[in-house]
């Protein structure tokens, strides 16, 4: 796995590279020192995994993530922070308390290396978004890791992107064309105005008024699809 | 503290108690037996009726009284008649009183006529006995109403001290709230650094232990009710500021300027490192070149004047933040009245400044 280090502290980086030096799972790829670096960092290196702390002067650790549109792997170090595990544990996400353990490492790192093999064998073009890759929402107190396999609905929310997975619907701050313009468009399709479905979540398809179609989702929610959508949803789904 | 005072009080208030009643006992009966036979004499021809049997009488009474009184209370104490309210305390009380003058009546009757008969009294008479009766209720009851007014003025008084050591332990309690902790999440990142110098430049590690662990001495040392001088804090926000160094690298700098004279002036503790860490956090963290903190102490005519400047704007506030503020603040209502100010605010585009103003007593 190749790694990034992202902490404001030039001591916590040099702790953190110490522990993982004897470790062949992991190449230390890089560093940064606050989030504007870092995304440039990204971009250049695109590493599997990021260790990231939290607390940063200018953008912290969440709102980096939120700015990047397929985000890697992540394992938040903080030192501590409160409010910010509640989230964590919450959610699932994978996070060190520094000082680092080394058998929690351990842990962290067989869970980001599952996870890193899971999304190379969902094989996607590079340049689109597709099924392996995931974004970071955070809404409130709230924030996950969100594939874009599980997404069924993206909705438009003024400049806002609204999306549905699972029992959940948070919000994005992207816009639904520019979200359009980076979908895999063999897997999200642009149903109206308003709303992109997920073709892999379609359950039954009706022919609806004047020309238009109406599409059931496997979880109940119902869409229609606009006239100029519907041609060509048809030659979409007829070959 | 608090709790071994007031397992101690009722022990002490017994003891005292049971002397302070017999004392009553035996001089207040005695001085019914005299004032009964100074009534005597008051008749006319007084000194004619006072003869060795009604001598001996008198006294019998009294020792009578006493017994059956003491009895009374021995009864009263077991069936706990002081914790009763007073309207369902009254009537029992008064058939109490009947009944023991009663019983008193009968004994001393039983032993001036039969058990030591007595020279020179009267022949029993039923009406005598139920008049004897009537008037020692009427003692019995001033009896009753000192030993049960005594207990309830005990009573209210040590309510009264109940609540106030209550209030007190309340106080020490908001202090000891109020109290300003190291952060959690300075500390942790503080110990990360220190690991990793401990591998690079284990002297300075060192160093750095020190430094924590005089921080953490003071901060768990003072009690929140306890001042500290003015040069002490200015040794731990040093420490204080050693080991943010670390964290922020070259991002950090500071300067002091303290007047001398100030140096024993009387503080809380953890106030001029509360607001070093708050220009730390909302100011120098935040500013990716970093920035200065000028920390001035200065003399005036009636109070201690500290400030705490530093580079960055201050913005709204969120929920979270402040809660160290505003227990400070609690403090120095607590410690000092209105006499104390903490303030902060922007002085120009490019600089916060926090102000403390600490009276001289």
């Amino acid at each position: 796995m190749k790694a990034l280090i992202i902490d404001d502290s030039d001591l916590a980086r040099q702790e953190l590279k110490h522990l993982l030096k004897n470790r062949d799972d992991v190449q230390v790829i890089g560093e940064a020192e606050n989030a504007e670096i870092a995304i440039e960092k990204i971009a250049e290196l695109k590493p599997d995994l990021l260790f990231l702390d939290i607390q940063m002067p200018g953008k912290d650790g969440f709102e980096l993530l939120q700015e990047l549109d397929d985000a890697p792997e992540v394992i938040f170090t903080t030192a501590f922070n409160h409010y910010a595990m509640k989230a964590f544990d919450h959610n699932a996400l994978d996070y060190l308390q520094k000082p680092i353990k080394e058998d929690r490492l351990a842990l962290a790192l067989e869970k980001a290396a599952v996870k890193i093999r899971d999304r190379s064998n969902k094989v996607s073009d590079k340049h689109i978004l597709g099924l392996k890759n995931q974004v970071f929402v955070k809404d409130g107190e709230s924030c996950w890791f969100v594939g874009l396999a599980d997404i069924r609905i993206l909705e438009i929310m003024g400049s806002y992107t609204r999306i549905y997975f699972k029992d959940q619907k948070p919000m994005i701050p992207r816009s639904l064309n520019y979200m359009e313009s980076r979908l895999d468009p063999e897997v999200f399709f642009r149903a109206n105005r308003q709303q992109i479905i997920n073709l892999k979540y379609i359950q039954r398809i009706e022919p609806w008024f004047s020309g238009t179609l109406k599409v059931y989702l496997k979880d109940g929610e119902e869409i229609e699809v606009s006239r100029r959508q519907s041609i060509k949803f048809r030659e979409v789904m007829s070959f | 503290m608090a709790i071994c005072k007031s397992n101690a009080t009722p022990n002490f208030l017994q003891m005292k108690h049971s002397t302070l009643y017999w004392i009553c006992q035996v001089v207040g009966w005695s001085v019914y037996v005299l004032f009964s036979i100074a009534l005597m004499l008051s008749f006319e021809g007084g000194s004619n009726w006072i003869t060795p049997g009604v001598l001996q009488l008198q006294i019998i009474i009294g020792l009578s009284l006493l017994l059956f009184s003491h009895l009374f209370r021995h009864f009263i104490k077991k069936r706990n008649w002081k914790e009763l309210k007073v309207k369902n305390l009254i009537p029992r009380l008064l058939f109490g009183v009947i009944v023991v003058s009663f019983l008193a009546q009968v004994f001393i009757h039983f032993l001036i006529y039969f058990a030591i008969p007595l020279e020179g009294i009267y022949p029993f008479n039923l009406m005598s006995f139920f008049g004897y009766t009537a008037s020692v209720s009427v003692v019995m009851a001033s009896w009753a109403t000192i030993y049960f007014g005594y207990h309830f003025i005990q009573r209210n008084r040590r309510n009264e001290i109940e609540k106030l050591e209550l209030k007190a332990a309340l106080q020490e309690a908001e202090l000891t709230i109020l109290k300003n902790q190291i952060n959690p999440h300075f500390l942790f990142n503080a110990l990360n650094n220190i690991r990793s110098l401990i591998l690079s430049d284990p002297e300075k590690a060192r160093t750095m232990v020190t430094h924590i662990s005089e921080l953490l001495r003071y901060s768990i040392q003072f009690n929140a009710s306890e001042k500290v001088s003015l040069s002490q804090e200015l040794e731990i926000v040093k420490d204080y500021l050693q080991l943010e160094s670390i964290q922020f690298n070259q991002r950090l700098s500071y300067t002091f300027a303290i007047d001398e004279k100030a140096l024993d002036v009387k503080i809380p503790p953890m106030a001029i490192q509360l607001l070093v860490e708050n220009a730390i956090k909302h100011g120098i963290s935040q500013l990716s070149a970093g920035g200065n903190i000028q920390i001035s102490a200065l003399l005036e005519s009636d109070c201690l004047s500290i400030k705490v400047r530093n580079e960055g704007q201050l913005k709204g506030k969120s929920k979270r933040e402040g809660v160290g503020l505003k227990n400070l603040l609690e403090r120095l209502k607590i410690l000092f009245g209105h006499f104390a100010e903490l303030n902060i605010e922007n002085t120009n585009d490019n600089t916060v400044t926090a102000t403390l103003k600490i009276p001289l007593l």
